[in-house]
C-alpha cells in the first residue's frame, strides 16, 4: 500500500475517531487528523504547515462572521418578519408563486453568508410557521428548509466550496454567479413546489395570517429594509464601478448594514443577540480553520497529488460517478472538506472537459448537497431541530430533490462547454 | 465554578502562546537573508536598487545589483533572478554567475534576488519548504531560502482596492494581490507600492545604464504547457531569442520561442519591453513541486524534481509533446543549466547580431557537467 494512501487513511480515521468516538468538534477532529498525517508522514508535527492552513481562510471567516451579524440584525429588527408577510398576503393567491418567494427567503442568509447552517437557523426559523400553517406536514417542512438553506449556501454570490475548489487551484472566485445561479434556482424552486404545492392549492389566509406579524410592517414602514437596500447597493457598486467606488470589501459592507439595521426598526440588546449568534457561527469558522489544516498537510504529505493521480486514472463514467456518490458522501464529514479535498481533483481532472468556472461551480453545488448526510447534516439536523421532528423522517422526503439536484449537477458537468455563456 | 472555568481559559491562552512562540521561530528564520558568495574577482562593482529609486533605501527590496565591467565597450546585458521566489532555477542561475562569471568584452549586470521581500515567506495550502541546502564537498553547506512568488504583505499592506498602473493592467477584486508580483506590474511606479517601486527601479536602471537586454528568469509547474522551457520575447527581441533558442537546441537542450503576448501588461517582456530600449527576454524552466499534482514535498522533490505522478501524466499525454518529462525528472542543476545556456546563447547571439556592441563572458560551468555533477561542485564554500 502506497504512503500516501495510508497517510491518508490515517488522517480520515482520527478525524472520525475524534469526531464520532470522542466527540470533539469537527475542527479539533480535522486538526488532529492533520497532525496524525503529517506524524505518519515523517514530517513530525510541522506547526509552520498547520499555522499556515490555520489562517488561510482567514477572509471567509471575516465574512462569514460579519454576515452572521448582520442576519442576527435584520431578524431582531423585524426585517425579515415583515419581509414574510408582505409576500405570503400579496401572494396567497398564487400558492406556487408564495412558495417560491419563501424558498427565497430561506436561500438569503445562505447565498450571503455562504452558511446552510445560517440560513436554516435564521430565516428558516422564521419561514418555518408559515410553511406549516400552509398545510405543510412538519417532515416536509424541514426538508423544504434544509434544501432551501443547502441551495442559498450555494447560491451567489457567496459559495464557499467554489470558493475553496478555486482556490485549490489557483482559480479566482471570479464569473461564477450565473452557473451557481443557474444550478440553484432550478433546484430551489422544484424542490419547494415538489414537496410543498399538493398541500396549499387552496390556502386559507384567515389561518395563516394569525402567524404573521403584520403589525411591525406598518409600524416601521420601508424603512425597516433600509439594511438590506444598503448592502445589496454597496455590493453591486463596488463591483460596477470599482475605479470610482472603493471596494469596500464584504466584512465592511456587512458591518455597514449591521450598523445601519440597528436603528430601522425593533430595538433590542444588539450586544446578547450577536453574542447568541456568534455562538452558533464559531463551529463553522473553527471548521474552515480545520479545513486549512487537513489540506496543507494533505498537499505537504503528497496525498492531495495521490488523490489526483488516482482521479486521472479513472475512466470517465467512474469519474462522474465518483462526483455524484463520493463527494455528497464525504459531506458526512464535512461540506467544505469535500470541496477542498475531492473538488479540486476532480476539476482538475475534468479541466479539459468544458468550461472551467461552470465545471468548479457544479462540482461545489454537488459538495454542498453533502449538508443532507447524516450523522453530519448540518442543515437537516438543524431543519429537523426547528420544526420538531426527527431527522431520518425529515430526510426522507428530502431525497427525490436530492438525486434530482444531484442529476442536474451532473447534467451541468456534462454540458459544461456550452454552458460556459453562463459565466 | 467560575474560577474552574478562568482557569481552564487561561491555561487555554497560555498553550495558545506557546505553540505562537514555537511556530513563530520558524517564520522568523523565514526572515534572514541568504548568504551570498561575492569573492569572485571579475566584479568590478556593486549597484543598488536603491541607486535607481531612492524610495527602495532602507527597504527589504533595496537589492544588489552585481557589475561585470570587462573594460572593454561594448553591449550591455543584464541577467537576474528571483522575480517570483519559489522558481528556484533563475536564482541559481544569478548565483552560478555571481560565482564564476568574468566578462571578456562589454559588461554584464546580474541580481540575485530581484523581489527580496518573496523571500521571507511561503503561500499557504502550498505545503512549500522555506529553504534548500547543498551539502559541499569540503563539507560546508550552502543555503537558499525558497520563497514565494508575491511580496510578503508584511512589506506592503493593505492591498489597494482598485490599481490601474503604466503597466496597463488593471487590478481589481479578486487579483488586487497582484500588485505583490513584481512581473505584474513592470514599468512601475517611482513613489508607488513597494513592489511598483522595484519594478520602477529595475526601469530606471535599465534606462540610465542603457542595457542592450535583459534575461528574467522564471520557472513552472509541468501543467504549463505552453511555458515550459519557454523563452519569451518582445517582439524586438524576436532575431536576439531565436538565434539563442536555435544554439541552445543544437546544443540538445530543447527549448521553444514564444511572443510576449500584446496584453501581458505589467510582465518585464511586455512592460520593459514597451517602455525601454532594451531587448526583454523571460525564460521559464519546469519546476514539478509548483504544480497541484506533486508527490510529498521535501526537499528531494524540490532539488531532485523527480515526480512519479508528473511522469505518468505526461505518459497518457495530458501534456502535449512540448517538453518531455523524463524519469530523471527536472534536477536543480539542469533546470539552472537550462537557464545558464539560454542566458550564455543570448550573449553570444547578441556578440553576433551587433558586432559593434561586442559582449562576452567566460568563467561558467560546462552545462553537462553542472547536470552531471550537481550545484554541490559548482557551487563556492562560504568557508
Amino acid at each position: 500500500m502506497e504512503i500516501e494512501l495510508i497517510v491518508f487513511l490515517v488522517m480520515l480515521g482520527v478525524f472520525l475517531l475524534g469526531n464520532f468516538l470522542f466527540k470533539l468538534p469537527v475542527s479539533l477532529s480535522m486538526a488532529a487528523g492533520a497532525v496524525a498525517g503529517a506524524l505518519v508522514a515523517g514530517e513530525g508535527i510541522p506547526l509552520r504547515h498547520l499555522f499556515e492552513g490555520t489562517f488561510v481562510y482567514m477572509d471567509t471567516i471575516l465574512i462569514i462572521s460579519t454576515a452572521m451579524v448582520f442576519m442576527t440584525v435584520i431578524q431582531e429588527s423585524g426585517a425579515l418578519e415583515a419581509l414574510n408577510a408582505v409576500i405570503v398576503s400579496k401572494f396567497y393567491k398564487v400558492p406556487a408563486v408564495l412558495l417560491v418567494l419563501l424558498m427565497f427567503i430561506i436561500m438569503f442568509p445562505g447565498m450571503i453568508t455562504g452558511s446552510s447552517t445560517a440560513a436554516v437557523l435564521s430565516a428558516g426559523a422564521i419561514v418555518a410557521p408559515i410553511l406549516l400553517q400552509m398545510g405543510i406536514p412538519a417532515p416536509q417542512t424541514g426538508a423544504i428548509l434544509a434544501i432551501g438553506a443547502i441551495m442559498g449556501m450555494a447560491a451567489p454570490p457567496v459559495n464557499i466550496p467554489a470558493m475553496l475548489i478555486g482556490g485549490g487551484v489557483d482559480m479566482p472566485y471570479i464569473g461564477f454567479e450565473g452557473p451557481l445561479a443557474f444550478l440553484t434556482i432550478p433546484g430551489a424552486i422544484f424542490t419547494v413546489l415538489f414537496i410543498g404545492l399538493r398541500y396549499c392549492k387552496n390556502l386559507d389566509y384567515e389561518k395563516i395570517k394569525g402567524g404573521l406579524d403584520l403589525e411591525i410592517g406598518k409600524k416601521y414602514g420601508i424603512k425597516l429594509y433600509i439594511p438590506i437596500v444598503v448592502i445589496v447597493v454597496l455590493m453591486v457598486a463596488c463591483r460596477m464601478l470599482p475605479n470610482l467606488i472603493p471596494n469596500l470589501g464584504m466584512p465592511l459592507i456587512f458591518m455597514i448594514g449591521s450598523a445601519v439595521g440597528l436603528f430601522t426598526g425593533k430595538r433590542f440588546n444588539a450586544v446578547k443577540a450577536i453574542r447568541e449568534a456568534m455562538k452558533t457561527t464559531v463551529p463553522v469558522l473553527g471548521k474552515l480553520m480545520g479545513v486549512g489544516m487537513f489540506i496543507q498537510i494533505m498537499t505537504l504529505t503528497g496525498v492531495r497529488g495521490y488523490i489526483v493521480i488516482n482521479c486521472f486514472g479513472f475512466g470517465l463514467v467512474v469519474l462522474y460517478a465518483a462526483i455524484c456518490i463520493v463527494m455528497p458522501a464525504f459531506g458526512a464529514v464535512s461540506s467544505y472538506g469535500a470541496a477542498s479535498v475531492l473538488g479540486v481533483p476532480f476539476l482538475l481532472a475534468l479541466l479539459d472537459t468544458g468550461d472551467q468556472v461552470v465545471i468548479a461551480a457544479a462540482l461545489s453545488f454537488i459538495c454542498s448537497l453533502g449538508d443532507l448526510m447524516p450523522p453530519t447534516a448540518l442543515a437537516g439536523n438543524y431543519a429537523a431541530q426547528i420544526v420538531g421532528e426527527k431527522y431520518s423522517k425529515v430526510l426522507r422526503y428530502c431525497v427525490i430533490p436530492f438525486i434530482v439536484c444531484v442529476l442536474f449537477g451532473l447534467f451541468t458537468l456534462l454540458k459544461s462547454r456550452s454552458l460556459g455563456f453562463l459565466t | 465554578m467560575k474560577n474552574n472555568q478562568l482557569i481552564r481559559n487561561v491555561a487555554v491562552l497560555l498553550v495558545a502562546a506557546l505553540i505562537c512562540v514555537v511556530a513563530g521561530s520558524a517564520f522568523w528564520e523565514q526572515q534572514q537573508p541568504d548568504v551570498l558568495y561575492t569573492g569572485n574577482p571579475n566584479i568590478t562593482g556593486v549597484l543598488k536598487l536603491s541607486d535607481y529609486n531612492a524610495n527602495l533605501k532602507g527597504t527589504i527590496n533595496d537589492v544588489d545589483i552585481y557589475v561585470f565591467d570587462s573594460g572593454v565597450p561594448g553591449g550591455k546585458a543584464f541577467i537576474y533572478g528571483g522575480t517570483h521566489t519559489n522558481e528556484v532555477g533563475s536564482m541559481l542561475n544569478a548565483v552560478t554567475y555571481l560565482e564564476n562569471a568574468k566578462c571578456e568584452a562589454g559588461t554584464i549586470y546580474v541580481m540575485v534576488h530581484a523581489n527580496n521581500s518573496g523571500y521571507t515567506h511561503t503561500q499557504p495550502l502550498r505545503g512549500q519548504i522555506g529553504k534548500m541546502t547543498f551539502d559541499l564537498p569540503d563539507g560546508t553547506v550552502r543555503e537558499f531560502h525558497v520563497g514565494t512568488r508575491l511580496t510578503n504583505p508584511i512589506h506592503q499592506w493593505p492591498d489597494p482596492n482598485y490599481r490601474f498602473n503604466p503597466s496597463g493592467r488593471e487590478l481589481k477584486h479578486d487579483e488586487l494581490a497582484e500588485i505583490r508580483n513584481l512581473n505584474r506590474n513592470h514599468p512601475g511606479v517611482q513613489d508607488g507600492y513597494l513592489t511598483e517601486q522595484t519594478c520602477w527601479a529595475i526601469y530606471n536602471f535599465i534606462n540610465t545604464e542603457g542595457i542592450d537586454f535583459i534575461l528574467d528568469g522564471h520557472e513552472a509547474g509541468a501543467e504549463s504547457t505552453t511555458l515550459v522551457n519557454t523563452l519569451v520575447v518582445h517582439e524586438n527581441a524576436v532575431p536576439l531569442g531565436s538565434t539563442a533558442v536555435m544554439n541552445c537546441v543544437i546544443n540538445n537542450l530543447p527549448m521553444r520561442l514564444e511572443f510576449s503576448g500584446q496584453t501581458s501588461y505589467g510582465l518585464s517582456h511586455r512592460g520593459l519591453g514597451d517602455n525601454t530600449n532594451a531587448l526583454c527576454t523571460l525564460f521559464e524552466s519546469c519546476n514539478p513541486v509548483m504544480g497541484g499534482y506533486h508527490e510529498k514535498i521535501d526537499e528531494a522533490l524540490f532539488k531532485d524534481g523527480i515526480s512519479g505522478n508528473y511522469r505518468a501524466m505526461w505518459e497518457a499525454g495530458l501534456f502535449g509533446n512540448n517538453y518531455e518529462i523524463p524519469e530523471e525528472g527536472w534536477p536543480i542543476e539542469k533546470r539552472t543549466a537550462y537557464h545558464m545556456s539560454i542566458s550564455k546563447e543570448l550573449i553570444n547571439a547578441f556578440d553576433t547580431l551587433y558586432p559593434d556592441k561586442p559582449i562576452k563572458v567566460s568563467g561558467l560551468p560546462d552545462a553537462n557537467e553542472m547536470i552531471e555533477k550537481g550545484l554541490e561542485y559548482t557551487l563556492k564554500s562560504l568557508g
